[in-house]
């Protein structure tokens, strides 16, 4: 029975993870938007004015 | 989480009920969560990225599609963890909702009566296949994605066939990528890859399914809270459509966090391999040392059968490995091998398939890829 929470626990915890990796890939609330993937600000900061 | 459900042994008579409340509800799950998938997500992308398809991805120049870390900023020994990421940040959509079709389809068949529905979907041979490619053509999912939903209807209790039939359909018969190869590709390729599909699907997958011995793994990984597989017998039928409802969800969740616990960390951890692989063999960046005859395509169709890629990402692949001169032979191995079946697909799988099943797939895959290879460069 303890083992069987136990599993319920970790797959529920796995399965949040997913989701929250799937959320930030729709950019859903804005989320890629306000916390852009490293590459893109990377990007934007060689492409903005004060890099040049 | 689970409530006790009621478990009735199979009663095999002329009186079985035609349905069960639970097998509707799970079935309405199923369809609910797909159209959620398709209109919110997948078609929306697919159709945006079938305006990008054309750029060839070469070594070059940034991936056709977005990026979380970018491998350039990396060490070279370590390149293999940005392409793990990334791969991880293309498919984490289509995996959550994988994890969630599959969970849907587990719950749908299992509820179902057991000699009437589970007879259709327990068809072995060719027309168990077929129907397993026709059900995966509409999740538009790459074959890592799709395996979750394979692996859900398997342990419902559809045949391996069938269940097989769902990857290779979802990863090789997407209509969008097939529209796009027909228009950007030479007619002889886009023909190679509809041939290939259909020998996959309705040859190799009846030969291989008779590799796996025992019984299915629905009887074996019952997940928690089910202890023996419930019928849709009697008591079934009794139930009012909010107590099947209910139990329809609590199965749902259950087998959705028993997949995820099972499958998500082996494809974390296989996406990280594909990335070792990428970085030390990345399919458009090999040309100029293995020229266009017979090692670029042997070599081409070994580096596809192993990589795995989101969905139609293979199309600015193979763009990339024809614009760097490889050939139409390496380039046809590439857009045959790489969509189809790879090492997260054979990590997901293996535990329930057993190895040589994925495996006997992936050599299938890496085999008729470069016969097909060879065959357009002859052309």
């Amino acid at each position: 029975m303890k083992k069987m929470w136990v599993r319920r626990i970790l797959g529920t915890v796995v399965l949040v993870v997913m989701g929250a990796s799937a959320a930030y890939s729709l950019n859903f609330a804005g989320l890629r938007d306000k916390f852009p993937p490293p590459a893109v600000a990377a990007a934007s900061a060689l492409s903005s004015p004060s890099a040049r | 989480m689970a409530q006790t459900i009621d478990v009735v042994a199979p009663a095999r008579s002329a009186k079985e009920p035609l349905f069960d409340r639970r097998m509707i509800a799970g079935l309405a799950i199923l369809v609910g969560i797909l159209t959620i998938f398709l209109t919110y997500t997948r078609l929306p992308s697919a159709i945006s990225k079938f305006s990008i398809v054309d750029i060839a991805a070469t070594k070059d120049t940034q991936s056709a599609f977005s990026q979380i870390l970018d491998p350039a900023a990396f060490p070279g020994a370590l390149e293999w963890i940005a392409y793990g990421v990334n791969l991880w940040d293309a498919n984490a959509i289509g995996m959550f909702f994988a994890m969630l079709l599959g969970g849907a389809a587990m719950t749908a068949f299992q509820f179902s009566p057991r000699t009437r529905v589970r007879n259709l979907l327990g068809k072995g041979g060719v027309a168990g296949a077929g129907l397993g490619g026709a059900l995966g053509v509409p999740l538009f999912m790459c074959s890592a994605c799709s395996a979750p939903v394979s692996l859900g209807f398997y342990r419902g209790g559809a045949a391996l066939e069938t269940s097989l039939g769902v990857i290779l359909g979802s990863a090789l018969f997407h209509p969008i990528s097939l529209m796009a190869i027909f228009l950007l590709m030479p007619v002889e390729m886009a023909a190679a890859r509809i041939a290939f599909g259909l020998v996959m699907l309705l040859a190799v997958v009846p030969a291989v399914a008779r590799l796996r011995t025992g019984s299915p793994a629905c009887a074996v990984g019952a997940p928690p809270g089910l202890e023996a597989p419930p019928s849709g017998g009697p008591a079934g039928e009794r139930i009012g459509w909010v107590r099947a409802g209910r139990q329809a969800v609590s199965a749902w969740a259950d087998n959705t966090v028993d997949f995820a616990l099972k499958l998500g960390p082996p494809m974390l951890l296989a996406g990280f391999v594909v990335g070792v692989i990428f970085s030390i063999l990345p399919p458009q960046g090999i040309s100029g040392s293995i020229g266009t005859g017979a090692v670029a395509i042997l070599i081409a169709a070994a580096v596809g059968t192993l990589v795995q890629v989101p969905g139609m990402f293979e199309i600015p692949l193979t763009l990339g490995v024809l614009a760097l001169g490889l050939g139409e032979g390496a380039a046809t191995a590439i857009l045959l091998t790489v969509p189809s079946t790879g090492l997260i697909t054979f990590g997901v799988t293996r535990r329930e398939y057993g190895w040589k099943v994925p495996g006997s797939m992936m050599a299938a895959t890496f085999a008729l890829g470069s016969a097909a290879g060879f065959l357009v460069r002859a052309l």
